[in-house]
Formats: structure tokens, sequence, C-alpha cells
């Protein structure tokens, strides 16, 4: 319990010191909100009563111990170049970025842990070599010549799917998870490569070490002592890696929406960016880095479950 | 019960036995020695069916009149565990650290037997009874690194005994081991190898141990059988010249005759000198607590004085030693080096004082490194602390170093890896000899290495000292090295000294 409090305290102040940095950020970077809005013809006069009404006016630690107050009320304020509320606008954007990184997350794990398995059995025959070059091959791809590829291949070639089609995840779910399915494969494929050789090497350094003997000793059978013994410890370095990838695949997201015109946080950000719209492009942010803290944190958690010598 | 005729085993093309026969009866425990590099361990993995991918045995292994290697491999299999069973040196690696020591324990149960699972757990609570561990109800649900290091060898050996096996190999099961624990160990074996009628195969490299536990004993060398005989005809008249070197090297033990010099004064005063560890914090904000593990010391060493240190694992040995050299954080008292009637306080961290008081490390394996030659690793110190050397000066210093403990100067442009154990130690005794220290500290420097090897080492070392005069720390758990290689000795027992006045007393 109060191992779950001192983590949540910390993702707290993780994320505090993530919306000081955006903050910062963006008090430095030129350009402003209210221009992007109103358009070059803006006469002054309209410039200066929109920053008065917006509060840009003030000096930029008020401004950001205002948006902080407001923000710990519930109150994720006002798009500058939208006039709307922020909280409505992200709403189903969030759902889009999210189900995108579980569904690669999703892939990676169900993907890489047989096939990492798979070629440490195989290592050092033909097929072991020939995969293990292939997955090097995978993993110097980027993801978004991989989107591309597959829009080509599988969509416009092969019609396996219709790119660049979106369904609302009110109208259908299932179907919205099937327009994500090329998109979270594209983020997927390389981090898999990775992984599989990850899992590769720990399998193969497991197998060396005496416990492995030990089992061997007690009549066991291959299968048995890789999935009953070996494949618990080989895996505790590669869930430190996985945790590791969280931020990756949100970050890839941001690339990988603009590839499948999908309408997601990863696309508005930019768009945002764009507009130097404070308001939203820091509660994207925020949303992101809670994301990856709280998967991170996930993981700190099943390290527990899985190696016994952590906790004590 | 078991016989081996003529088994050769081998790596690829290399073949390592060459060719051995031995058997064991039931009831009976054969010890197999013979030191690194002799082919005993493959031959007991050859029995046991465990031998690496890449590794072959051919010739005849009769276990109840069946040749095991001719049976496929799940034939094999159903031998694994159930008929044969294994115990290993390290019972820390060798258990899994992920899984429950109940779970592994009964795990042969699982793979042989269709027993229900109160059956298993029934079986499982007897053979960790017949093992020697109490509450055997508690350990079930622990994992490997909540037990301690006898009670996880006992644990190993409960797993070896789950299926009522007729043959057990033990594969050095002690080596890891404290001495104490070793003899708890050693007694527990051979009374369930005497009271199951079991033949047990034992592998060794420790001659006392085999001299004092065994029925019958093969000496190996090279792969083939040199000797055989009962412990008595070996270790009394022994025919071969190969095991008679073997026996000779084993330490006596006859105290040491030779006093230190009257006239030779103190070199080296460790006054109330204590260690301590960080304490790990309760919580975030609670202060930094230290914890004293040795706990206020006083000693002193005379000029050309061998001092003993011994004590169990655990005890403080080797953080007392690494306090005086000022490896370690945290210590208090005083630390006084005296050469030529000067006094010298080791304990400010300025480099110039390390040179008084040097190390060798117990795994020369391990302290020298990889990547560099002996001769770079060598002249270290004086490029560090001998800045009017130049390269020539530091180069006759590295020869005259090897030429003293006895290594050829070509070894300079070899690495590590290329030498044996030995070779290796001796660099490490001449690094630490090569900028003049006056003392140097030995921590177990002879533990990693084989018995006519440890015996080279330790004569060189006394040789050294005899005839540069420099005094030595000894640290180390076998009480018959201490005994003929020290003047004097202390006990180290919870962070605390005692002194030994009298080493015949010394068991």
């Amino acid at each position: 319990m109060k191992y779950i409090l001192k983590r949540i305290g910390i993702m707290l102040l993780t994320l505090l010191l993530v919306s000081m940095l955006v903050f910062l950020v963006f008090s430095v970077i030129p350009g402003d909100g209210v221009l992007a809005r109103l358009g070059t013809d803006a006469t002054p006069e309209q410039v200066e009563a929109l920053r008065e009404s917006l509060g840009l006016n003030k000096p930029a630690p008020v401004r950001y111990m205002i948006w902080l107050t407001d923000l710990f009320k519930g109150d994720l304020g006002t798009s500058i170049s939208y006039g709307q509320p922020v909280a409505s606008l992200l709403a189903d954007k969030l759902e889009v970025t999210l189900w995108l990184a579980i569904l690669a997350f999703f892939f990676i794990v169900c993907v890489s842990l047989p096939l990492g398995i798979l070629v440490a059995r195989y290592a050092g025959k033909p097929l072991g070599r020939a995969v293990h070059l292939l997955l090097q091959i995978i993993m110097a791809i980027p993801p978004f010549f991989i989107g591309i590829l597959m829009v080509l291949v599988f969509g416009l070639v092969l019609k396996w799917f219709t790119p660049y089609s979106f369904v609302q995840p009110s109208q259908s779910f299932t179907g919205f998870l099937l327009c994500l399915i090329p998109a979270a494969l594209a983020i997927a494929i390389p981090k898999i490569a990775m992984v599989v050789r990850f899992l590769r090497g720990s399998v193969l350094a497991e197998e060396k070490k005496d416990y492995v003997r030990t089992a061997y000793s007690k009549g066991a059978d291959r299968n048995r002592v890789y999935f009953m013994h070996l494949l618990k410890n080989a895996l505790i370095p590669v869930i430190t890696i996985l945790g590791m990838m969280m931020a990756e695949i949100m970050a890839g997201s941001i690339v990988i929406e603009q590839v499948f015109n999908l309408p997601g946080l990863g696309r508005f950000l930019i768009t945002s960016i764009g507009n130097r719209d404070f308001p939203v492009v820091s509660i994207i942010m925020l949303y992101m880095a809670a994301i990856v803290v709280v998967l991170n944190n996930l993981v700190d958690i099943l390290y527990h479950v899985v190696d016994p010598r952590i906790t004590s | 019960m078991l016989e081996i005729r003529n088994l050769r085993a081998g790596f690829l093309q290399q073949e390592v036995v060459h060719g051995i026969s031995l058997h064991a009866d039931a009831g009976e425990i054969v010890g197999i020695i013979g030191e690194s590099g002799s082919g005993k361990s493959v031959t007991a993995l050859s029995v046991a069916g465990l031998l690496k991918e890449g590794a072959w045995c051919k010739g005849e292994i009769l276990f109840h009149d069946v040749d095991l290697n001719r049976l496929s491999e799940k034939q094999r299999r159903s031998y694994k565990g159930k008929e044969i069973s294994m115990i290993f040196q390290e019972p820390l690696t060798s258990l899994n650290p992920v899984i429950r020591v109940g779970r592994q324990i009964e795990e042969p149960l699982l793979i042989h037997t269709k027993l229900s699972s109160s059956e298993r757990r029934k079986q499982v609570l007897s053979v960790m009874e017949a093992a020697g561990l109490e509450e055997p109800e508690k350990l079930l649900g622990m994992y490997p690194h909540e037990l301690s290091g006898g009670m996880r060898q006992r644990a190993m050996i409960a797993m070896a005994l789950v299926c009522n096996p007729s043959l057990m190999i033990a594969d050095e099961p002690t080596t890891a081991l404290d001495v104490t624990l070793q003899a708890q160990i050693l007694e527990l074996i051979k009374g369930i190898v005497k009271k199951r009628r079991m033949a047990c195969l034992f592998i060794s490299h420790n001659m006392s141990i085999v001299r004092n536990f065994c029925d019958r004993v093969y000496v190996m060398k090279d792969g083939e059988l040199v000797e055989t005989g009962t412990p008595d005809e070996i270790f009394l008249s022994a025919k071969k010249d190969y095991t008679k070197r073997l026996i000779s090297s084993i330490p006596d033990g006859i105290p040491r005759r030779d006093s230190v010099d009257e006239q030779s004064g103190t070199v080296l005063e460790v006054k109330n000198f204590s260690v301590y560890y960080k304490k790990k914090k309760a919580h975030f904000y609670s202060p930094a607590e230290l914890e004293q593990v040795v706990k206020s010391v006083t000693f002193s060493i005379r000029q050309g004085e061998m001092l003993g240190l011994v004590g169990q694992s655990g005890c403080g040995k080797s953080t007392l030693s690494k306090g005086i050299l000022g490896l370690q954080s945290y210590t208090s008292g005083e630390v006084t080096y005296i050469q030529n009637g000067k006094k010298i306080s080791l304990l400010d961290k300025s480099s110039k004082n390390r040179s008084y008081l040097q190390m060798v490390f117990q795994d020369p394996y391990s302290s020298l490194n990889p990547a560099k030659t002996i001769g770079w690793i060598l002249s270290e110190p004086l490029r560090v602390l001998r800045k009017n050397l130049n390269a020539n000066a530091r180069k006759a210093r590295v020869f005259e170093m090897l030429g003293a403990v006895g290594l050829s100067e070509d070894l300079a442009d070899r690495y590590p890896g290329e030498l044996s154990g030995g070779q290796r130690q001796r660099v490490c005794i001449a690094l630490a000899l090569i900028q003049g220290a006056g003392v140097i500290i030995a921590d177990e420097p002879v533990s990693a290495l084989d018995v006519t090897v440890q015996k080279q080492i330790l004569d060189l070392i006394k040789e050294l000292q005899l005839r540069t005069g420099i005094s030595c720390l000894f640290i180390s758990h076998d009480m018959a090295i201490v005994r003929q290689m020290c003047h004097r000795v202390l006990v180290m027992k919870n962070g605390e000294l005692t002194e030994m006045t009298d080493l015949e007393q010394i068991k």
C-alpha cells in the first residue's frame, strides 16, 4: 500500500514536471496563438482585446499558476484557436490514440514472445539464422515507411482494407478497432523485431545457467524446461524493455496517425503546435505522459510479480 | 549397480575422457578426484546424461545392466531424476530463482509418477525432513533466495531424493559452502546413502574430504584413470607418481616452526578500527543509519610476520581487509603504517599511501583486466605512483617482478585469458609487490586454485616473505593452510577479533 502511494506520488510529480517543461518551451518559441487564430488581417486592437480576454497579457509564471489551479479544479482550459473547451475537443481523439497504443502493444507482446522463443530454439540452425537476419533488417525500417508500404500493398494492391477509412467507435467498436489494425502493425513490426532479438539473447543466456541443468537432471524434456523453468527468468529483462518501449509507441503514433490519416491525438498535437495553442498542446502532452507513466508503473508491478527476489 | 566400460567423452573433435572404466555398488560412495580439466565432471555428466549440446560420449554405461548410452533420449529421460539424480556444486544458481522451493522439490514426482497432489506433498515433506530441513511446511512456499546456503543445498538433496533413486551423483556438493556446513552436508549425504542403500558417485578436488568420506577412490588425470583403491590405499601407499604428488600437495597443517625476528618492529598498526555499512532506510525521511560490521578491532603486524585471519564467511574478514586498504566508504579508527620509525596514517585517501599496503584477491580469473596485457597491468601502478620512472625503467621493474614470482619475461605480452590460474595468481602477487609494498593482504589467495597449484603459490608467498621481509595478513578459511603458513592467527567472529595463542589448538 505504501509502495503504491509512493508510486502515485512520483507519477504526479512527473506529470507536473512535464507540464512545466511544456509551458517553458511555449514561452520560449516564437509565434502567438492569438495571431494564428485571427490571421494577419487582424487589427492591433482586436489582437489586444483577445489577448486580454484570454489572459495572455499576464506574465508567464502567473499564467502557469492560473492554468495549474484551473487544472486542479477540473477545468482543462479553452482552445485558443477553436474557442472550445479542450476537454470536449480531445475526448474522441484520446480514444483513438489510446486504442492504437494498446493494439500496438498487444501485437508486440503476442507476436514477439512466441517468436523469440522459437528463434532461440533454432539459434545456430539455418532457419534461426535466416529469421535473425530478417529481424535485423526489419528493425532498421522506420515505422512510417512500413505504414506507407502497408497502405500500398495491403490496401491498394491486395485490397485487404480500405486505406484512410475511419469508423467512429460510437458507430461500431469492432469496425473502429479494425481500422486501427494496420496502423498498430506499422508501429509494432519494428518493435517486434527488437523484442524478439532481445528475448532470443535472454533465452540463450538463461539456457547456460545451472538451474536449467538441474531441470534436465530431473528428467524434464525440453519443452518443460523452456516453459516451466526458463521462460519466466528470460522474461525479466524483456519486461524492462517493454516498459521503455511505451514511450516510443506513443511517439510513434504521432507519425503513424499522419500516415494513416487517423484523427488521433498525434495529428491534433501537430496542428495545435502550429497554431501555438498552448491549452490544447499542454493537455495532449499530459495525456501522453500520463499513459506512458501509468503503463511504466504497471510494468514495474509486473516485475514484482515475475521476480520474487525484488520484493524482499 | 553402475558399471562404466571404456567411456570416452569430449566436445566436438576434442576428446577429454580417454576410455575409463569404473563401477559403483549399492550402499557405496565412490569418489573421483582430480584437478580441474581432469575430466571428472565430464564423466559425471555423461553418466547423468546431462552433457551440453556439442558434447558426446561413447562406451558403455551399464546401470542395472541396461546400457544407458544406447537408450533413446526419451527412455533416457525416464531415468533422470527417477533412478539417477544429481547434486550440483552451487546450490544458489542450481535452483530456479523464480520458482518456490516446494514446487522445485516436487517436480521429479510430477514428471515421473502419477501420484495425487496430497501424496506428492507427503513425499516432499518426508524427503525434506530426511534432508534435515526443519519445519518443511514453512519452507515449501519460500523462494531459493530466502534460504541460507546450507538450507539450499539440503533442498537440492531433498530434490535428488524425492523419487527414491538408486544412484546419486554429487559434483563438488560442498565446495561452495563454509567448513562447518561442509561437514554437516557430508554427514547427511553419507547417512542417506547408507540408509537407503544407494550408490553415490562423489566428484571432488578436495583430498581430505574424499579421504574421510568415500569407500573407494578413483584418481583421474588428463581424462584417464591413474589409480584406484580404498582411501587408505590411495593416501597411505600410493603407487603412481601423480597420486603421490597430489597427496603431497595437500596442506599438511603442520604449524610453522620459525618465528619472527625479535628485533623487528611493528609495520602496521590497526587501532579501534570499525567498518560500517549503510543500512537500508526504513522510509524516505528516516535518517541514514550505519550498521557496524567490523567492531572496533585492534591488532598490529610486525615486519616479516605472517598473520593469519580466519573466520566463517560473513564474519567480516574481507570487509576488514578492504577497510584497511581504504576501499570502504564508512570507517572509523586508526590505521598506521610505520616506516623507519615514522608513522604514516593510511586512512586519508591520498593515493600515495596506497603503495604501502597492497592486496592479493581471491579469484585471479576475474581480478585482472582481460583487455590488457600482463605487462600493461603490472606497469599500471608504476605509471600512477612512480612518475619519475621512464618506460624502460618500468619495463625493467616489470621483468624483475615477473622473475621474482617465477614467471618468464615473455608473459608480459600475453593477455590474462592466455594464462593458467596459477600463473594469473602469480601475476596478482607481482602486482601487489611491484611498487615496494611493505605489507600485503592476501584474501583467500589459493581457494580458487587446484591443490598442486595451491601448494606452489603458498610456497611462493612464503619464499617471497622470507626473502624480502614483507609482512602479510593472510585470510583463509582453510585451517590447515593457515597453520602451516602463519606465525600468529586472529579469529574473527561477528565482526570481533580474538587472538589464538596456540596454533596446535586450531582445528
